[in-house]
């Protein structure tokens, strides 16, 4: 760190004295050339250039004399700081530190009246105030009674699922009393029908007994007035349906669990609002440091902090605040609890539950990749024998008399294809009952050829050659080049095979004339050791093997040799691996002797 | 250094047969001037598979190189069919020796290769039968492929269609003297049934190569 | 002002020269905030001669007659009210001569604390001290500041107590703080119990008695010469230079074993004690006689102790019972002035197995350790704020420095919480670890956003204790 650096930070300027004096200082000492003794060497050994730095008197290392007695210290005055907004004479409590500036400076009027530089680092979270008791009670009044319509609804959700459900049941005892009526019938008739009958009178009670008690509840319901908790509603309705079917009395009994909720009076909400602002909304804290008569848990008291909140925002009608607004109403108190609780089990997975859900994504995503590449060259074989390819070279068809030519040939193909749709159309007529086959690609259909310009890899090399070699000018006259009349005939792959063509793509040839089994085999280039390995395993599959290196099939053709190239090539494969595998035993075998004799 | 232009990344292959054809001297096979120790009369030839392809303007000569104990052992044939007759008694090496026709234009620069043929007199495939006249047929496939082939080239050797082989013997007894299309096929057949075999053993070897690291793993923890 | 204090721009302090006071069960310390140690560090006991005079400070190790040694603080907690005026006024005035009316005070207090202490405790500082402006902090909200971690949980290994408390935002969470009393002092005791127990023939003099002494190794007996000029001792100062030795003891020979002493497996438990009893892993306790101990497997079961405290059983049955099954939870007594009783979320009567929230086996637990009892904790933390807590615990205190004892802390909380990724953070410097909470009493005190935070004697008066309680020092 240099000296500017440390006066940057401190923001003190550097005074000036010093370095005039330096100035001065240097300048002699250059007029000087001649030098004596130690200095003149010196000189002699660095050489004629000196050098850019110059070396100068530091501040901090070396003060002369001079230096210090000049030096002037910056004043600080111990002031006194009020860090609070509020009067200083009110309380006793004189706080002081130590601040740059002279004393009258600092007690100039504007200087005093500068707040305290960390005051702008009190901020305080602003939270809507509770409101006076009345209004509170009318929106408590107004939440229980959303909440009360909330559970109605479900209540009545839950008992038209039920009366389906006993319905259902109902219709499926009757088939079975159908079926065993039908059973006794062959021996009792009699007894069968009185059991039927006794059953059928059992299911109309049933149903009569629900209603009957389900509208006594109704009324029951409306009878009671708000202060009620809810715990004494679950439990009129239990003491009710005492003869009920047991999933309706299961049903019920979860409600109270749900329902039970101590009321919030005025005082417990006031006291909730002012450890709310006290701890700026800091739910964990807030919960910590609650202390009421009441057990609440943290969910409790965030929801009942936010639907409050909402009836206040609500009424102030301030319409910056609905997103505010919103996003309150978001908070569902089940929901977190059941988030929290899920969270909770996550963290308690164990290792191995952990192992087996990675394992199982890994595979999930296998399994795209796979279905993706699946789709990917399912479009590429489509592509493949749909598309159209142009190959010919464009240049013949660009003069008028070409322009004339190429529109004759659209109109001849255009033809051609109305007469194969009015043939089709007839053979479908006259096969009428015959389903029609599905349209067959193109590339098999057999007037293929005649009509499209397809073309295997070697006729499209061929004729990107042949547009290399036709001039511009269509003045000269070309011959037609055996490429073109091998272009002309538009062979097929397999035809092509027949005239020996075969297209080598980015492989390197080398120009001449070779006989096929004299061909080395790219696999065979290894070492001896591993081609005599080879050799054995080939001779131990009874694999011919022309006898010592000279490795060809017994007929060397380019497919023959392009397959024992690949059987060369898994039997070096194989060496490998089992290569490998006597390392590992001979690795097992001397640790298990290691162990052994420990 | 050829001018004419080369097609690159294309090759061309013709299929070829070369070989021998003997049969025990008869009485009234010999001529006068046949020595008396010569026992078989045979024929070494060198003809494409198809017949009716023309090598011709490619190929200037083809010589055949007898034992030195043959007068004039270099005979030299300079159009189809390319063999040559004679009577001898015992086996050795011929040397068939491809001339072809240095045109420039067909930029075949090759040193004329050689193919060494083992005469072939006395029966030695055990899976043909004996033919009663001691016939013996050691027949050879090979393929020429030409490189990068100039347009000449190109435009003599696809006048035909010259890779197609008969799917058929034209004579079922001439089963050792003929290829066939189906030959291919069943070499090919074997050779997938071989790489199979072969894989399925590294399949095996890959196995045991993981149980021993387990084994390794286990004994280290 | 702003570019003024060379201390405002880089963090955010400005020095006003307040008082950190930090007591502890074993020693307090007083100094000036800013600073990053405290000027006196003095142990927490006092020795009363006859004339009623009290002595502090390393005088009280000067044997005198008469001289009774007492403790002053009991669990971080004065409970020698007097005594602890006397210390006060002895260090505030003599020794670092603070001006009460222009420098306020700031005092660290455990969580355990209850009302009338704390309502004593303020009314002490501001009517006998006379005291223009105090706060008083929780002793984990000022570590968590040393560390600058907002986020942590506070594990303090002290001499009477080991206490855990999750910290969020710079306040702590007292209702799931833990608290056992298996710390310095339990450490010392089983020191004693073992040593009494394995012979009551090796001689325990403190080393003011000693006039000389001859290096012996036990079983051979101790060669020393008692001093003939010393006064007659009381009983409790004997007592207190006792500890002392046991301290030494403490301090220079435990080191915690890398795995459980006491594991499920008999087969890996005796051979993790042979391996502990192996002659490499012993080591020798010199005592102030001159005779040496050598120590084995004894060592590593006294350090393994502190997470599982049944390991070592007291011979002497006084001992043992100042020691109960402790689980660690700390009763709640309201800290606010209510008019309803409380419905308590834990008994009282902590001290037997009372079903926790949340945890199933431990719940049944008489006894915690030390890494069950951080468990439990984090367990009960909420859910969204587990991981950065766990991230951040900080170990703090004397006892924490036994070597080995955080990679076994570290070891034992990863395999109890596998899902949660655990950070333990303590100092390196030895000193700075015992004096965290004043180190961070003293960062707390100096910064300028903390200074609207002092209470004045003004509003005291006002306002009253209670309020001030309630309200500021929450």
């Amino acid at each position: 760190m240099s000296a500017n650096d440390i006066l940057d930070v401190l923001n003190i300027s550097r005074d000036e004295p010093p370095k005039k004096k330096q100035r001065n200082e240097s300048t002699p000492q250059t007029q000087q050339p001649q030098l004596t003794g130690m200095a003149r060497e010196l000189y002699n050994l660095i050489g004629p250039n000196t050098p850019p730095l110059q070396l100068s008197s530091n501040n901090y290392t070396k003060t002369s004399i001079k230096d210090k007695i000049n030096f002037k210290p910056s004043p600080w005055t111990k002031m006194e700081f009020n860090p609070k907004k509020r009067a200083r004479e009110e309380d006793g409590l004189k706080l002081y530190h130590w601040t740059k500036g002279s004393k009258e400076f600092l007690e100039s009027a504007e200087e005093v009246n500068k707040p305290y530089f960390f005051e702008k680092f009190n901020v305080n979270l602003s939270i809507p105030e509770l409101v006076d008791e009345e209004t509170y009670d009318k929106f408590m009044e107004e939440i229980q009674e959303h909440e009360r319509k909330e559970k109605e609804r479900k209540l009545l959700e839950l008992k038209e699922r039920e009366r389906e459900r006993q319905e259902k049941e109902k219709e499926k005892e009757k088939e079975r009393q159908k079926a065993e009526a039908k059973k006794e019938e062959a021996r009792k008739k009699q007894e069968a029908k009185e059991k039927e009958d006794q059953k059928k009178k059992d299911d109309k009670d049933k149903p009569e007994v629900v209603d009957i008690k389900k509208e006594d509840d109704k009324p029951e319901e409306k009878e009671k007035s708000d202060e009620k908790t809810e715990e004494d509603k679950a439990d009129d309705q239990t003491e009710a349906r005492e003869k009920s079917a047991s999933k309706e009395q299961e049903a019920k009994q979860d409600e109270p669990i749900e329902d039970e909720e101590l009321e919030w009076t005025y005082e417990e909400t006031n006291y909730l609002f002012e450890l709310c602002k006290a701890f700026e909304l800091k739910w964990p804290i807030i919960y910590d440091r609650y202390n009421y008569n009441n057990v609440r848990t943290c969910e409790d008291l965030k929801e009942h902090f936010y639907r409050l909140c909402i009836k206040i925002l609500q009424s102030k009608r301030d319409s910056s605040q609905s997103s505010l607004i919103e996003s309150l109403k978001a908070y569902s108190k089940p929901r977190e609890i059941e988030r929290k609780q899920y969270l909770e089990n996550l963290l308690k997975r164990t290792p191995a539950e952990i192992a087996e859900e990675e394992s199982l994504v890994i595979e999930a995503r296998r399994f795209e990749l796979a279905a993706k590449k699946m789709l990917i060259e399912r479009s590429n074989l489509l592509t493949l024998l749909d598309s159209p390819q142009s190959t010919q070279n464009s240049s013949q068809y660009q003069s008028s008399q070409g322009l004339a030519n190429l529109y004759n040939n659209l109109m001849i193909f255009d033809k051609h294809q109305k007469k194969k749709q009015a043939q089709q159309l007839q053979l479908q007529q006259q096969k009428a009952s015959e389903p029609i086959p599905p349209p067959i690609p193109m590339a098999a259909s057999s007037s293929f050829k005649k009509d499209k310009v397809f073309q295997t890899h070697l006729q499209q090399y061929l004729s990107s050659l042949l547009k290399q070699n036709v001039h511009t000018n269509p003045a000269i006259k070309q011959e037609a080049s055996a490429i073109q009349q091998m272009l002309s005939k538009r062979l097929t792959q397999k035809e092509e095979e027949a005239y020996g063509l075969h297209y080598h793509g980015n492989e390197k040839l080398t120009p001449g004339v070779v006989l096929r089994s004299t061909q080395k085999l790219p696999s065979l280039n290894q070492k001896q050791s591993t081609l005599k390995s080879v050799n054995q395993v080939l001779q131990e599959l009874d694999i011919p093997t022309g006898g010592g290196t000279a490795w060809k099939p017994v007929m060397p053709t380019r497919k023959t040799m392009s397959r024992y190239d690949e059987l060369i090539r898994t039997v070096v494969a194989l060496l490998e691996v089992k290569k490998a595998k006597d390392k590992l035993e001979s690795e097992i075998n001397l640790i298990k002797s290691q162990r052994g004799m420990l | 250094m050829s001018h004419a232009r080369r097609i690159k990344h294309i090759s061309i292959s013709v299929p070829i047969m070369y070989g021998n054809h003997a049969v025990r001297l008869t009485d009234d096979m010999r001529k006068p001037t046949t020595p008396p120790d010569h026992t078989h009369e045979w024929t070494v030839f060198f003809k494409p598979v198809l017949n009716d392809i023309d090598l011709t303007p490619l190929i200037k000569k083809v010589t055949f190189k007898l034992h030195e104990t043959y007068e004039n052992p270099v005979r030299s044939i300079e159009h189809p069919p390319y063999q040559v007759t004679e009577t001898g008694w015992g086996e050795f090496e011929i040397i068939i020796k491809l001339h072809f026709n240095s045109n420039v234009e067909f930029g075949i620069n090759e040193k004329n290769f050689q193919i060494f043929h083992a005469l072939k007199l006395h029966p030695f495939n055990p899976q043909v039968p004996v033919k009663p006249d001691g016939e013996v047929n050691s027949v050879l496939y090979d393929e020429l492929v030409f490189n990068e082939p100039t347009d000449r080239v190109f435009e003599i050797l696809t006048r035909k269609p010259v890779n197609l082989l008969p799917y058929e013997l034209s004579n079922p007894d001439k089963r050792d003297q003929e290829y066939i299309r189906l030959d291919e096929i069943d070499e090919v057949n074997r050779l997938e049934v071989y790489i199979n075999k072969v894989k399925d053993e590294i399949e095996n070897q890959r196995d045991q190569y993981k149980d021993l690291e387990q084994q390794k793993l286990a004994l280290l923890q | 002002m702003s570019s003024g204090g060379n201390t405002t721009t880089v963090y955010g302090g400005d020095e006003i020269s307040a008082i950190i006071l930090d007591p502890g069960s074993y020693n307090t310390r007083i100094g000036y905030a800013g600073d990053d140690f405290p000027k006196v560090t003095t142990s927490s006991f006092y020795g009363q001669v006859g004339n009623g005079k009290r002595i502090f400070g390393e005088d009280i190790n000067v044997p005198r007659e008469n001289c009774e040694i007492k403790p002053i603080l009991k669990d971080s907690i004065i409970t020698d009210w007097d005594a602890a005026i006397d210390q006060y006024k002895y260090y505030f005035e003599d020794t670092l001569k603070v001006d009460y009316k222009d420098q306020p005070v700031l005092i660290t207090e455990p969580i355990w604390t209850e009302l009338p202490y704390r309502q004593k405790l303020i009314e002490t500082f501001y009517e006998t001290f006379d005291f223009a402006g105090l706060y008083l902090a929780k002793a984990p909200t000022c570590i968590s500041f040393q560390q600058g971690r907002p986020n942590c949980l506070v594990v303090d290994l002290g001499h009477d107590t080991v206490s855990v408390t999750p910290v969020i935002d710079g306040i702590c969470l007292i209702k799931n703080s833990m608290r056992t009393n298996y710390g310095g002092r339990f450490l010392n005791d089983e020191i004693k119990d073992f040593v009494k127990s394995r012979d009551p023939k090796i001689a325990v003099e403190p080393t003011y008695k000693i006039k000389t002494k001859t290096p012996t190794v036990y079983p051979d007996p101790a060669e020393y010469t008692v001093k003939k000029t010393i006064p007659t001792t009381t009983e409790s100062f004997n007592k207190f230079q006792q500890q002392r030795i046991w301290h030494e003891f403490k301090e220079t020979a435990l080191e915690v074993p890398e795995r459980k002493l006491n594991s499920t497996n008999p087969q890996q438990a005796l051979s993790i004690k042979e391996f502990y009893s192996q002659d490499s892993q012993k080591r020798l306790f010199e005592f102030p006689t001159g005779q040496s101990i050598t120590l084995g497997l004894e060592r590593f079961q006294f350090a393994e102790s502190i997470f599982d405290p049944k390991i070592y059983k007291f011979s002497d049955e006084n001992i043992a019972k100042a020691y109960p099954p402790n689980n660690g939870e700390i009763k709640i007594s309201s800290h606010y002035n209510e008019y309803r009783p409380l419905k308590r979320i834990r008994k009282p009567e902590s001290n037997q197995s009372t079903p926790a929230p949340g945890e199933g086996d431990d719940s049944s637990e008489k006894i915690r350790g030390l890494s069950h009892l951080i468990t439990h904790t984090l367990s009960t933390i909420d859910i969204d704020l587990r991981a950065s807590v766990a991230h951040n615990i900080i170990v703090t205190g004397g006892v924490s420095l036994i070597p080995q004892l955080i990679e076994r802390l570290y070891n034992e909380l990863s395999n109890s919480n596998p899902g949660l990724k655990i950070r333990l953070h303590a100092v390196g410097n030895s000193s700075e670890r015992v004096n965290q909470a004043w180190i961070g009493g003293s960062v707390l005190a100096s910064l300028g956003t903390f200074h609207q935070m002092w209470v004045t004697k003004h509003e005291y008066n006002e306002a009253g204790a209670d309020r001030i309680l309630n309200q500021r020092f929450r």
